[in-house]
């Protein structure tokens, strides 16, 4: 039977919303998720539903991971377009892509997420990143107080 | 700036305040340590988020606040206070360590980074810092820096560690540290080490080479300007890349047959000290860009050497480091003779190079020592490159292309003019050239090119004035002329 699994030519991948996506093997490699489940499985197509993950964040994470699979594309070229992927996204699709890559367990593209997201927090106000992560404030202004003298060193 | 609130109005956004703690914590991973502090104060649930991180950063600069200027420099005059207040940044950026390490909640703390001061180490902490985190973590990143040497304290720290306190690390980065002989014994089983950086380190050559024999499983070593030895042997079998920056040595023997990468810079060292046996390298960096061209010293090992004594030119050399390489990036002045014979020579052996890189190097204007290096050819320079027959590899496998330094002069421009009439599979050439001789260079998109799909870029620099500021000028695909 292991002859036939590794002879597997196509994934199919439905995202929450019904969307249906039809991959290569070594797209979904990074995709610990997914990879686990194909592994359970003899059989030569696979179809796989991931009721987690939206349909344009999946298409998102599949444009990703076939850019970043390709042998043939240099380093500069992958940074580039890294650079790129992550200046078209708005703040909430950065937080629903990393959730959805810790959903699918891909441990390389939830640090590239995480890592986007911290550069946009870095340097920014407590307001500002209240309001990025939708965070009220539950502190009287004491205790607020007390925290910030607890780590004075980190507020100039 | 970014508008949080400009979101589809019918999607459901609560996931954002729902994003389970982990992932916080892995955002906050990212943020310098006094970023990651201030994020306790965001609401109740964020208190503790920050005290689970996997990286933490300890560097001094996010962690002391500088005295204002004027304090400074009054102090200053008196050398006994300024030692004062060197001391009381370095014991409060010690309370902080022990504090933070102290409240780092489970044992995911992968990796750490110090950046600390001198009296740390006399202290006592460091020592202490390391072997916690070591130990009672499951730390396998591990990047220590003290404070570069200042008036306070004029000499690098010794280092000390503990017997096989590196065993469990992956990764390990070392700088401003003097190293001796019981480093050996911390570096003692330590098969799992798979990158190490020196840089700035004092060690003598039987610890530099010890160490590098412990670090047996190695895969990725630099060495950056650090000192103290004469001899080299890397023979580590697993080794992929090979950084070596700013070496003053008598030999280097490199014997590592998966090695990679090699990227040179800046190396002192006698021509025929230099040997290194590595059949599978992919790509070879060679530069001088550490040491000021305003000295010319006679020791600096130059390109034309190194490629001459990397291959098989020479007859006593058996191996040709240069056979496997797909990239190849170098320093080399194309307008003299001996060093374009040289690199001539190398391309002929390049058998599947398809990326080169070339800076030519800017000369200083000195009259007497221009022609030292050249011979006499029998016919005129602008012949040179029409003369050499570039191999069929080349031809065949070559698509990226950049100069940089370009000046225009005879020797360059055949070479250019060369690649551009025989290289049928090029897809870029880049020209990276002084302002002044731009017209020189737009000569060269009036050839017809081998390649259909050729696009040559020019770029101007400026150097004198604005040194980081390039512009592009213009690109233009040389397909559409055919």
């Amino acid at each position: 039977m292991a002859a036939e699994k590794s002879s597997i030519k196509i994934i199919t991948l439905i995202a929450a919303d019904g969307s249906v996506f039809e991959v290569e093997p070594n797209i979904v490699k990074e995709m610990k998720t997914v990879q686990s489940y194909i592994d359970e499985l003899d059989q030569n197509t696979v179809s796989i539903p991931l009721p987690n993950v939206f349909g344009n964040d999946l298409a998102m994470i599949i444009e990703y991971c076939k850019k970043h699979a390709s042998e043939e594309e240099t380093k500069e070229a992958k940074e580039e377009f890294d650079f790129e992927f992550v200046k078209r996204m708005k703040s909430d699709d950065k937080l629903r892509l990393l959730q959805a890559a810790s959903y699918l367990n891909m441990e390389s593209f939830l640090q590239f997420m995480a890592k986007a997201i911290a550069a946009e927090i870095e340097n920014q106000s407590v307001e500002f990143v209240r309001d990025y992560f939708q965070i009220e404030s539950d502190f009287t202004p004491e205790e607020e107080a007390e925290l910030r003298k607890e780590n004075e060193w980190a507020f100039k | 700036m970014l508008i949080i609130k400009e979101v589809n109005l019918n999607e459901d956004l609560d996931f954002i305040s729902q994003l389970p703690d982990n992932l916080l914590s892995r955002i906050i991973s990212f943020l310098s340590i006094n970023e990651a502090a201030r994020t306790s104060i965001l609401s109740k649930r964020w208190i503790h988020l920050w005290k689970n991180v996997f990286h933490l950063d300890f560097d001094w600069a996010n962690m002391i606040k500088f005295i204002p200027k004027y304090y400074h420099h009054r102090l200053c005059k008196e050398f006994f206070n300024f030692i004062i207040v060197a001391e009381e940044h370095a014991k409060k950026y010690g309370e902080i360590v022990n504090t933070i390490l102290d409240q780092h909640v489970g044992d995911d703390l992968t990796s750490c980074c110090f950046k600390h001061f001198h009296r740390n180490v006399y202290d006592g902490d460091f020592k202490s810092w390391v072997e916690f985190i070591v130990e009672s973590k499951k730390l396998s990143f591990l990047s220590l820096e003290c404070k570069p040497p200042s008036d306070t304290y004029k000499t690098l720290v010794m280092a000390k560690f503990k017997p096989k306190i590196f065993s469990n690390l992956c990764s390990l980065e070392l700088t401003n540290y003097e190293l001796e002989g019981s480093i050996l014994s911390a570096f003692e089983s330590c098969k799992k080490l798979k990158i190490l950086k020196l840089k700035k380190i004092s060690m003598v050559t039987s610890i530099i080479n010890g160490i590098l024999e412990n670090c047996f499983g190695l895969e990725k070593f630099c060495l950056i300007q650090s000192y103290g030895f004469d001899s080299l042997k890397i023979e580590n079998k697993n080794l992929k890349y090979l950084e070596l920056l700013g070496l003053n040595v008598k030999e280097i023997d490199v014997n590592a047959e998966e090695l990679q990468v090699l990227v040179i810079d800046s190396l002192r060292c006698p021509p025929k000290g230099i040997r290194i046996y590595s059949r599978n390298l992919r790509n070879f960096s060679y530069a001088c860009n550490l040491i000021p061209q305003e000295i010319e010293s006679q020791d600096i090992l130059r390109t034309r050497d190194a490629l001459e004594n990397c291959s098989d030119l020479l007859v006593y050399k058996p191996i040709n480091i240069f056979q496997n390489l797909l990239t190849l990036s170098i320093d080399l002045d194309l307008n003299n003779i001996r060093d374009a014979l040289v690199f001539s020579y190398i391309l002929t052996t390049c058998f599947y190079l398809n990326t080169l890189e070339l800076t030519i190097p800017v000369k200083k204007v000195s009259a007497s020592t221009a022609t030292s290096d050249d011979c006499a050819l029998p016919f005129p320079k602008s012949m040179f490159w029409e003369n050499r027959e570039v191999s069929g590899f080349i031809r065949k496998n070559l698509k990226f292309v950049k100069v940089k330094g370009f000046t225009g002069k005879e020797l360059e421009v055949s070479f250019v003019q060369h690649l551009i009439k025989k290289a049928y599979m090029m897809k870029k050439l880049h020209v990276i050239c002084d302002s002044t001789i731009m017209d020189e260079a737009k000569d060269l998109q009036s050839l017809q090119s081998a390649s259909v799909n050729l696009s040559i870029l020019l770029e101007s620099e400026y150097q004198e004035y604005q040194e980081d500021q390039t512009s592009i000028l213009f690109m233009k695909p040389l397909s559409s002329l055919i």
